[in-house]
């Protein structure tokens, strides 16, 4: 019995009397010299493994992928807004960062309390208001308090502010009667005057999203 | 020459006209947003002179877009809200916003063309408005309607887009 080579993985060679031509000889080698790469006993250090993982084309191609798939997911999903102006103090204030989830919306609607992103004027300028109205329900403000269906809404979001007039203050607002995408939004800050507030009713359209992080 | 040869250079030579006329003749909604363009520049002041003539040329080039009949109805929250009828009155109102606001920049965005008729068509536009002051930057987004009138679009309507409906 003769000495073992160590070439049992190769494929099995092709026996024939034919002659081999140059092309196939070419490929032969090529192979073989893969493999005995394949089989030299030199590790790969564990901190080249960790950095650029065994073969580094691969997972600069998996990297690649994954950043992709991370930058649109990123865009689709979530949008990041900077709160400007007073009318959801104290809740939220000027200047603050915040997310919106794009998708929070996609398969439900926006629920009473929810603090939502209204398309002011394109897709980056948007209103900042919380749902207060649902489609189908009447709605109107006495003396402050909001009536729902002719019930009084309770609002606990709303803070008592700093400078002594009360939150809500004295708004007034006629009934109206919300049709089918129709959602009344308001800001928490109800102590300022009612003519300087920014407020009534959004169609589901223009809602960009609900505020991640309220 | 071969006729593989011929072939494809009959090809190229009808891609390479198509594209010659694409881009000679342009589509209805490029010739809207031309439009909406000279409207824009028109209205912007950015560092042009202001003094008489170059005013009044200004204010020509803007009522060039508009139809004699045009209707503007401006209703921004917490800022300028009023109605403009007819080609005169919006003639003498951009030569007073220009003479009072000599650095507004005017840039469109989100133009959207939509409704496109033979004869008329829609379009939503955001407009973002510098007035130049600290203060003064603010994006409305308008609909504007058209009217074509022997071969060239008009402005036929303006109206602003209200985020949020009180009624």
């Amino acid at each position: 019995m003769g000495p073992s080579l160590p070439c049992d993985s190769l494929e099995p060679t092709d026996f024939t009397d034919e002659p081999l031509s140059g092309q196939k000889i070419r490929s032969r080698i090529r192979a073989s010299q893969k493999h005995m790469s394949q089989l030299s006993d030199t590790p790969i250090p564990w901190w080249q493994v960790m950095a650029i993982g065994r073969n580094p084309r691969t997972t600069l191609v998996r990297l690649a992928i994954t950043l992709v798939l991370v930058f649109v997911g990123f865009r689709m999903s979530i949008q990041p807004i900077r709160v400007q102006g007073i009318s959801m103090q104290p809740t939220y204030r000027d200047g603050q960062r915040r997310f919106l989830n794009k998708l929070a919306y996609r398969f439900a609607t926006p629920q009473r309390g929810d603090v939502i992103g209204i398309q002011e004027a394109g897709k980056q300028v948007l209103l900042l208001k919380r749902v207060i109205g649902l489609p189908g329900e009447r709605l109107r403000i006495v003396q402050g308090t909001v009536l729902i269906n002719g019930e009084p809404l309770e609002e606990p979001y709303l803070q008592p502010p700093t400078n002594g007039v009360p939150n809500p203050a004295r708004w007034n607002v006629a009934e109206v009667q919300l049709q089918d995408g129709d959602h009344y939004v308001i800001g928490d800050n109800r102590s300022m005057r009612q003519d300087d507030h920014y407020f009534g009713m959004a169609n589901q359209n223009r809602i960009v999203g609900r505020l991640m992080n309220p | 020459m071969s006729p593989l040869r011929q072939k494809t250079l009959m090809g190229v030579l009808l891609a390479l006209a198509g594209w010659a006329l694409w881009w000679v003749i342009p589509s209805e909604e490029e010739r809207i947003r031309g439009v909406l363009e000279q409207s824009r520049a028109s209205v912007s002041s950015e560092g042009k002179p202001a003094d008489g003539l170059a005013l009044l040329a200004r204010v020509g080039q803007l009522t060039q877009c508009l139809t004699r009949d045009v209707e503007i109805q401006v209703d921004v929250f917490g800022g300028l809200s009023g109605n403009l009828s007819g080609v005169d009155e919006v003639r003498a109102a951009a030569a007073g916003m220009t003479q009072q606001f000599p650095g507004l920049k005017v840039r469109l965005s989100e133009i959207q063309i939509s409704e496109l008729m033979p004869t008329s068509a829609k379009a939503t536009v955001v407009a973002a408005i510098d007035t130049g002051s600290r203060t003064g930057q603010t994006a409305q987004e308008f609909e504007l309607r058209f009217r074509k009138w022997e071969g060239r679009w008009y402005i036929s309507k303006v109206a602003t887009v209200q985020a949020l409906r009180t009624r």
